[in-house]
């Protein structure tokens, strides 16, 4: 297990104890870009030195809050029955079922992963918006089902998931049903 | 202690004590008119168009309304207003060449909004004596009208910061531009400073800050958060009475001369940031775009407001006055 996770990460980040990964992710981003050196709402509000640290303890909260959440996932892929989830960190659970949730399981993947779907589509060369109707599967924005499965396999092999043909295949399988295809 | 100095304990007690103090005039069992201030440290950002302009807005709402020209050094709203070099000014008060500051209230075209003008104020009025601002406040106090609305120079002088902290509401102008956003955060830090300065108990909070500038020699300026954490350190009464002080500190931040989506997000920003980062509630009250009509409404000695109320900067200001009822 990782270090776990503090009471004032979710507080250092703005959000609800216990707030989904989304929310989390969000969070962190925009006070990322609101501290940043360049941002002007924060120009001269913060020396060099109290900026460094203060984007330190976003950057330590942030990595608790998803290095429990990736903890998550791994506990609940391995099928520990025994495997206690706290009720605080509901939010952070993972979709488990492959098969029935392709896309939203890749999406959890990404979001532990800390990539955004911009940082997604520099590495793979797909858009950012296929790349989120693929994970929200929005069957009708999808290319042809030949082209998506490729876009399957770069994602998963990008985010380094254990087994990138077992999930492009299921994302497929979905697809084609969903389409009226089979 | 990190988890009890945390964001979500600030913010909760500022809210709350915001909503006792900063309801819209109504309610205030008539215990003198709602004072509005209008600062922001840097100069030609448009405190002084704000001011003429929620005037306007406000007396078209059927509110009595008096804005007070308290930029003692470089006063003009007359000029804003169409008015001729007055006769009588704030500095007649202040030397007591009248005896009430209704005396000098001068009547603008817009039914109900009144003007105090602070022209011809010699150079040394910037800097009232203890004793004159007292009178000057107390009889603002007592002005005969539903909202006074304190048009204060630029800078941070300790006039400047008082006419600030005893406002109902402190609004600060911005513009989007890295010297304004710095002068804005200049400003909150020396409010905020003069507000613990008038903190009881006073001793104790200031031989606290001492110690805390003594023991870290190299410490900068240092965040609201940093000094109720410090002061509650050395001394539990005055950690609290820190506390306090930074949970009823409230400023709101208009930004002025948008022209852009970013610049649409800038007053949210730093009201997230002086929350988050400081540790004090800074809200954001609004924006408002450029204009061409103001220069021209300058040039027309007419406030904009009344006399092209829709264009979008006069929708804009209404739309700061309609944001606040029922806050």
């Amino acid at each position: 297990m990782t270090e776990g996770i503090r009471r004032e990460d979710w507080e250092v980040l703005g959000v609800e104890p216990g707030a989904d990964l989304e929310k989390v992710h969000r969070a962190y981003h925009t006070r990322r870009s609101l501290f940043s050196q360049s941002s002007l709402a924060t120009y001269s509000l913060l020396g060099e030195r109290e900026r460094d640290e203060f984007l330190g303890r976003i950057d330590e909260a942030f990595m608790r809050i998803s290095n429990a959440a990736a903890d998550l996932t791994t506990a609940a892929l391995q099928g520990a029955d025994d495997f206690d989830v706290d009720t605080t960190l509901a939010g952070l659970r993972t979709p488990t079922d492959l098969v029935g949730d392709p896309g939203a399981f890749l999406r959890h993947h990404r979001l532990v992963s800390g990539l955004t779907l911009e940082q997604v589509s520099v590495e793979t060369k797909v858009r950012p918006n296929v790349l989120d109707s693929i994970e929200k599967e929005e069957w009708s924005k999808l290319p042809a089902p030949v082209f998506v499965r490729g876009f399957v396999l770069q994602v998963a092999r990008l985010l380094r998931m254990d087994e990138p043909e077992q999930l492009a295949a299921a994302y497929i399988a979905k697809m084609k049903i969903e389409l009226g295809e089979d | 202690m990190e988890g009890a100095l945390g964001a979500g304990s600030f913010s909760a007690a500022a809210v709350s004590l915001r909503t006792m103090i900063d309801i819209f005039h109504e309610d205030s069992d008539n215990e003198g008119p709602r004072i509005w201030a209008i600062g922001g440290g840097k100069g030609g950002v448009g405190k002084s168009v704000l001011a003429a302009n929620l005037g306007v807005v406000l007396a078209k709402r059927r509110q009595r309304v008096v804005v007070v020209d308290a930029d003692l050094g470089g006063a003009n709203l007359h000029t804003l207003f169409g008015l001729p070099d007055p006769e009588l000014t704030l500095s007649d008060y202040i030397d007591r060449r009248v005896h009430s500051l209704d005396d000098i209230v001068l009547s603008t075209s817009t039914p109900g909004l009144h003007l105090v003008s602070g022209a011809h104020a010699l150079l040394e009025m910037a800097n009232p004596k203890h004793g004159q601002k007292s009178r000057i406040l107390r009889h603002i106090q007592q002005l005969d009208a539903d909202h006074v609305i304190l048009d204060l120079g630029a800078g941070t002088g300790i006039n400047v910061l008082d006419f600030f902290l005893v406002s109902h509401r402190g609004i600060l102008v911005v513009v989007p531009e890295p010297t304004s956003v710095e002068n804005a955060y200049h400003f909150i830090k020396a409010a905020f400073a003069r507000k613990l300065k008038q903190t009881e108990p006073r001793k104790k909070i200031a031989a606290a800050l001492e110690k805390m500038t003594a023991e870290q020699k190299s410490a900068g300026s240092k965040s609201a958060r940093d000094l109720v954490a410090g002061v509650m350190a050395i001394d539990p009464e005055a950690g609290a009475a820190v506390l306090a002080a930074a949970a009823t500190f409230a400023a709101s931040i208009v930004v002025n001369r948008a022209s852009s989506a970013n610049h649409e997000r800038l007053a949210a920003e730093m009201s997230m940031a002086c929350r988050e980062y400081y540790g004090i509630g800074v809200d954001a009250m609004g924006t408002l775009p450029t204009d061409p009509m103001v220069a021209r409404s300058v040039l027309d000695r007419e406030p904009v407001a009344a006399g092209h109320p829709d264009c979008p900067f006069a929708k804009a200001v209404r739309r700061l006055v309609s944001g606040l009822k029922g806050e």
